[in-house]
């Protein structure tokens, strides 16, 4: 029977830009058990070392479509929606579930592409209610809605984007982006847990 | 444009005809059109099923779709199951489950101390002793890890994963049950948003 791991963490206190950890809650594939389809599975073989990476591993198939889906939602500058912008989506998504994890992560990915950092971090510290800009706040509110059960996404909050010069790559790009980490963010609580670095006194 | 005959679910769900507006931006991004369809594929047409029937797999995911509240994505995979598992109780008592688990979403308690002020809470689902009798202790389970992780994510915890090792859940099913809800929860919102996308373009026509 499997057993159900309970790491000894101190978890972060709040959403954060800081590197955090993560502990799973089932046990990884050990490396000595990766046959060929675990392999492709990973996509990058160094991923077998990281112990989410490696708890998806169990199911290799979904994970390999799962990244490449992911890499060209994010990844694919061919017009469209810009990077940080996707980013952005996707740490909205990720505060309104309560993935702090995810949140850390994007969050700092957003700021790198956008540089604006104290809009992302109101984003984290004042929730998805911040008044960002004009076309943050239209991605905000889309994601919101997005990420709410049910799901329900008035067509104005879409017709915005359009007001705001955005075409239709861009706009479907902002919903699958947001629409993404409602996956992402479900993988990551239901597996396991954050921990936060130690802070020096 | 339709240089491929594979079948694609989100364009059957949303009526998607080739050529189409719709067609040609789900295209601009081709691989993540054709890699939501492996997932799919993969998840509910498994190679390695496991423990894991694609009957469960497809009652979980009905399940999923309806708490999510997208109606063509609800009526896929209700559909779907009906091919697999055509018993009328079966599906009486999913509607059952399905009934009482509506609510929304998502809720539920922050694990990190400093978020405490902005939990919020929720109706959380216990599966009915008549429901468990027809559905059985091992999808009983399942469906209430469903609930949990569709409608308060971050309430998941060791002790919920416990709930389904102690039924015999392992941790290659419970992998496959996350990935599960969590890919049924994308494509149902991928589905709603696409469908406001369009709606824009009705009005302004």
């Amino acid at each position: 029977m499997s057993e159900v791991l309970h790491p000894e963490t101190t978890g972060p206190d709040g959403f954060t830009t800081d590197r955090l950890r993560w502990h799973p809650w089932l046990p990884p594939l050990p490396v000595e058990e990766f046959e060929e389809r675990h392999w492709q599975g990973v996509v990058d073989p160094a991923r077998a070392q990281n112990p989410y990476f490696a708890l998806l591993a169990r199911q290799p198939e979904i994970l390999a479509a799962r990244t490449q889906l992911d890499w060209d939602v994010f990844r694919n500058t061919e017009g469209g929606l810009p990077r940080a912008e996707r980013e952005i989506a996707a740490t909205v998504a990720s505060v309104v579930n309560g993935c702090v994890y995810c949140a850390s992560v994007h969050a700092r990915t957003a700021i790198a592409e956008s540089g604006r950092d104290e809009d992302v971090h109101r984003l984290l510290d004042d929730g998805t209610d911040a008044e960002l800009d004009e076309r943050w706040d239209a991605l905000v509110d889309l994601v919101v809605a997005l990420t709410r059960s049910p799901v329900d996404v008035p067509a104005d909050l879409v017709s915005r984007f359009a007001e705001l010069g955005l075409d239709d790559v861009a706009i479907a790009d902002a919903i699958a982006s947001g629409a993404f980490f409602s996956w992402s963010n479900r993988l990551m609580l239901s597996l396991g847990e954050p921990s936060a670095p130690a802070r020096r006194g | 444009m339709t240089n491929d005959t594979r079948p694609d679910v989100i364009d059957e769900i949303l009526d998607v005809r080739p050529g189409d507006r719709l067609d040609r931006v789900r295209r601009a991004r081709p691989v993540a059109r054709e890699q939501a369809q492996v997932a799919y594929e993969a998840i509910f047409r498994p190679a390695h099923p496991g423990a894991l029937a694609v009957a469960e797999r497809y009652a979980v995911a009905w399940a999923v779709a309806a708490w999510t509240g997208e109606p063509g994505t609800v009526a896929h995979y209700r559909d779907r199951l009906l091919e697999v598992e055509p018993r009328a109780e079966v599906h009486a008592a999913l509607s059952r489950v399905i009934a009482d688990g509506a609510g929304t979403g998502p809720f539920g308690r922050f694990r990190e101390p400093g978020l405490a002020a902005r939990s919020t809470d929720g109706s959380r689902l216990v599966v009915g002793a008549a429901e468990v009798d027809v559905l059985g202790e091992e999808l009983s389970a399942l469906l209430a890890h469903a609930h949990a992780l569709t409608l308060r994510p971050r309430e998941a915890s060791p002790a919920l994963l416990e709930a389904l090792t102690d039924v015999g859940w392992e941790a290659t099913e419970i992998v496959a049950l996350s990935q599960l809800v969590a890919y049924v929860s994308f494509q149902a919102r991928l589905v709603a948003g696409l469908r406001a996308l369009r709606s824009t373009w009705e009005v302004a026509a």
